[in-house]
């Protein structure tokens, strides 16, 4: 059975997040930009029987067999429509230590003429020696999925590798209509919010200009993305996973600001300024079940830091996690909405100066990990501006990961070298250092 | 002021500090009132754990999946008057 053949809704319509990707891919010719990927070792399993839960899980999620094709009208945008099969996202292959990159190169060059009408996500099967399956790698444009969505598809596979075979059949008509409910509904959310939040932001940030300066840049270069490769990596575990955690919950300040707290502090040595944007990816999908489908609806958040250099640890703690919960309540306000404005205003983004952080809850969906040998781990994030930080939480291994993404194409005096290493340490220190300054923390 | 009214204040009490706690919210920011949907006012699934915390309720999971469903804090008294 295809999608197709058992589909009414034959042409879903981009959600807007999906449309602004559409526009970076046009304005960009590096075909791999746009690349995510996620690589996952299981237990010993058959492969026919993984097979036959993986199928389940893509007709649960028809838009993995969608393809983008020009609109019928007039509309700037492509629609998702469904052309695939299973067979034409899923390959089988043994296993070998190059295979994951190899897999994620394939497909992102079949995208270099261009991305209409090619499959936006591959499934590569793992097989080990005694041929059973071992591992699962996937690879996708960012067009097509963003973190939550792989989420859901997790769940969907868990679910289905639990049964055994024995579940339903999905409607694909079903799903994709909830698709393209769930795309009109972020479309309705994003276009609501303009009218009501632009006199604030536009408010906002010509105080900040103001007190800042306005205009001031360090830097003139455009703020153009590039791919993101892995700069660092380093993983909190044992007693200074508990500390963090600890100092989370007596200073009822979210993990996520501790992190982006040290990780400023860190930027901030780097730069010798305490002056950044710090930009946060969102998860709208938090208690609204009309958008819990696979897709991608990613927006992101940015917000002025500024502290003074003596600022301790509490103040900055502090500060970041008043600006986060401001920054927060635009969360449908779009990102090039937001940039569109702050360029206005500034005339200039200083590239150096954005600093992103992803804060992701779990490594994958809870009822994945059972099936699994180790935590899944991110191959490819798509596109960055600058550095990203991006932080997994294992509260079942109690670990917290950390991993430092930058641009591909970042000239070697840029290079800063143990950055991970460096937030980790920051982070230690941050209970014990609560009211002196930040700047000792990291040495300075 | 009856029974049932003096323990919806508190309950309204009671949600309201831990709102304003962990969400810098002032009683000006509730521009629909009580039916004020938290997520605008920066509530998202990492800070909602927080505010669970300081309700009290971060061991009930039924209770807790009750309010992620009316995250307002007319849809949280309600739920935690139910729950009592």
């Amino acid at each position: 059975m295809t999608a197709s053949e058992e589909c009414h809704v034959d042409r879903i319509p981009l959600s807007r997040s999906q449309q602004n990707i559409y526009h970076g891919v046009l304005q960009d010719n590096d075909p791999t930009l746009y690349l995510i990927g996620k690589s996952y070792r299981f237990h010993q399993r058959e492969v026919s029987g993984f097979l036959a839960a993986l199928e389940s899980t893509v007709l649960k999620n028809p838009v993995l067999l969608c393809v983008l094709e020009a609109p019928l009208t007039g509309d700037d945008h492509p629609d998702l429509v469904p052309r695939l099969e299973f067979g034409d996202i899923v390959r089988v292959q043994s296993d070998d230590e190059a295979v994951t990159a190899r897999s994620g190169d394939e497909l992102s060059r079949t995208w270099s003429s261009g991305i209409l009408a090619k499959p936006l996500v591959r499934y590569t099967v793992r097989t080990d020696e005694s041929g059973s399956m071992s591992g699962l790698d996937v690879h996708a444009h960012h067009i097509l999925l963003d973190g939550g969505g792989i989420g859901i598809i997790e769940a969907d596979l868990a679910r289905h590798l639990a049964a055994g075979g024995a579940t339903e059949i999905p409607c694909v008509s079903q799903v994709l209509t909830k698709l393209t409910e769930a795309h009109r509904v972020e479309t309705t959310r994003v276009e609501e919010s303009l009218p009501r939040l632009a006199d604030v932001v536009q408010r906002e940030l010509s105080d900040e200009a103001h007190a800042r300066g306005r205009g001031q840049g360090v830097n003139d270069a455009p703020a153009t993305e590039a791919r993101g490769i892995l700069h660092g990596s380093v993983m909190i575990s044992g007693k200074a996973y508990d500390t963090i955690v600890a100092l989370s919950e007596v200073k009822q300040v979210p993990l996520n600001v501790l992190v982006a707290a040290a990780a400023v502090a860190v930027h901030t040595s780097l730069r010798q300024s305490t002056e950044c944007l710090l930009v946060d990816v969102v998860a709208n999908r938090f208690a609204d079940p009309d958008l819990n489908v696979a897709t991608c609806l990613v927006n992101s958040v940015a917000y002025p830091v500024r502290f003074p250099p003596s600022a301790s640890v509490q103040d900055v703690v502090r500060t970041l996690d008043r600006g986060y919960v401001k920054a927060a309540r635009r969360r449908w306000l779009r990102e090039e909405e937001y940039r569109r404005m702050y360029l206005a205003i500034n005339s200039t983004l200083d590239i150096e100066g954005v600093l992103t952080l992803n804060f992701i809850r779990e490594p994958c969906a809870p009822g994945l990990r059972p099936f699994l040998s180790e935590a899944p781990v991110v191959t490819d994030i798509g596109p960055v501006v600058d550095m990203t930080v991006a932080c997994v939480v294992n509260e079942h291994q109690r670990t917290l990961n950390l991993n430092i993404w930058n641009r591909a194409d970042l000239p070697e005096n840029k290079k800063h070298p143990r950055v991970a290493e460096r937030i980790a340490a920051t982070l230690e220190l941050m209970a014990a250092r609560w009211d002196e300054p930040m700047a000792m923390t990291v040495g300075e | 002021m009856s029974e049932t009214a003096r323990e919806t204040e508190t309950a309204r009490e009671r949600v309201f500090a831990a709102v304003g706690e962990v969400l810098y919210v002032a009683e000006s920011d509730l521009v629909d009132g009580d039916a004020t949907d938290l997520r605008d006012l920066g509530l998202d699934s990492v800070r909602f754990v927080l505010v669970m915390k300081q309700l009290g309720v971060s061991q009930q999971a039924e209770l807790i999946s009750r309010l992620a469903d009316h995250p307002s804090i007319a849809g949280w008294v309600h739920e935690l008057e139910k729950s009592t």
